[in-house]
């Protein structure tokens, strides 16, 4: 952010032409970058849906620590979301399993 | 409210040097997860798993709040505003997803780490790594530098508003009859 904003001309900035009337579109670059993130974040879902999930609830329910069959990730954001929060784990809970 | 370029300056250095810290201490952290998941030495995944934890608390946590914080200082400080532009709005928006998810994730980490402190050789090897996180932490934390250095143009429908605003104000000063 060192550089001050360049001041375009209407049509050189967004792409879609804008004159002084009309709010400019949503630039090319938004859209396909836009595009690619979605179809990367379905992509992940559906990875996600078919390895029997990393990081939904279906996991959580299948592991009350740290399961060592279980990818490390995957038990984050299900204890998260649940709300479990860490204090129901121990150490020696996780290392005995 | 625009900063002077003197505290400009300063802010930009900060944010820079946050921001580039961040990043390095996340390249950091892969290395520990890379040799948590493949040494075979109980002692190296135990240290791993405890450096993880500290990295991550004492050093990946403090950088990204504090890139986050002067990079709002600088886009509110400077003409680019944090709603003009879409690539500030996309950078912010990426910044506050990766921050977010560090802060949810870290606690498991803490819980790893402690559960390698208490395990033994063959408990240790079940662990594992951790590595979609900070992996993923990685290209978005490129994917938003990208956008710092590339400035893509764009503007947003409220700051194409703002800036109509601003020429008409210069306009009308442009136009005004000196007494």
């Amino acid at each position: 952010m060192a550089d001050p904003p360049r001041d375009p001309d209407p049509g050189e900035d967004a792409g879609v032409a804008a004159d002084h009337g009309s709010p400019p579109g949503m630039p090319r670059w938004v859209k396909v970058s836009g595009i690619i993130v979605a179809v990367l974040v379905l992509l992940v879902v559906i990875v996600m849906l078919i390895s029997g999930g990393g990081h939904g609830p279906r996991r959580h329910a299948s592991s009350a620590g740290l399961d060592r069959q279980a990818p490390l990730w995957g038990v984050t954001a299900a204890r998260t979301l649940s709300g479990g929060g860490l204090g129901d784990h121990t150490p020696s809970e996780a290392s005995s399993r | 409210m625009t900063m002077p370029p003197g505290v400009r300056k300063f802010a930009l250095t900060a944010h820079l040097t946050f921001s580039v810290g961040w990043i390095g201490a996340v390249v950091g952290y892969l290395a520990l997860g890379v040799a948590a998941v493949r040494s075979q030495d109980a002692q190296t995944v135990r240290a791993a798993w405890i450096a993880m934890e500290l990295t991550g608390w004492f050093v990946i946590v403090p950088l990204a709040l504090a890139a986050l914080l002067t990079g709002l200082v600088m886009a509110l400080g400077t003409p680019w505003g944090l709603f003009r532009h879409y690539w500030v709005l996309i950078a912010l928006v990426l910044s506050i997803l990766a921050t977010v998810v560090l802060l949810l994730h870290m606690p498991t980490v803490s819980s790893a780490a402690d559960a390698a402190r208490a395990a033994d050789g063959a408990d240790l090897a079940g662990l594992g790594g951790d590595l979609l996180h900070p992996g993923l932490g990685l290209v978005v934390l490129l994917v938003i530098t990208v956008l710092n250095v590339y400035k893509p143009q764009g503007l947003t429908r409220y700051g194409w508003r703002k800036q109509q605003e601003q020429r008409r104000k210069q306009h009308q000063q442009r136009t005004m009859p000196v007494p």
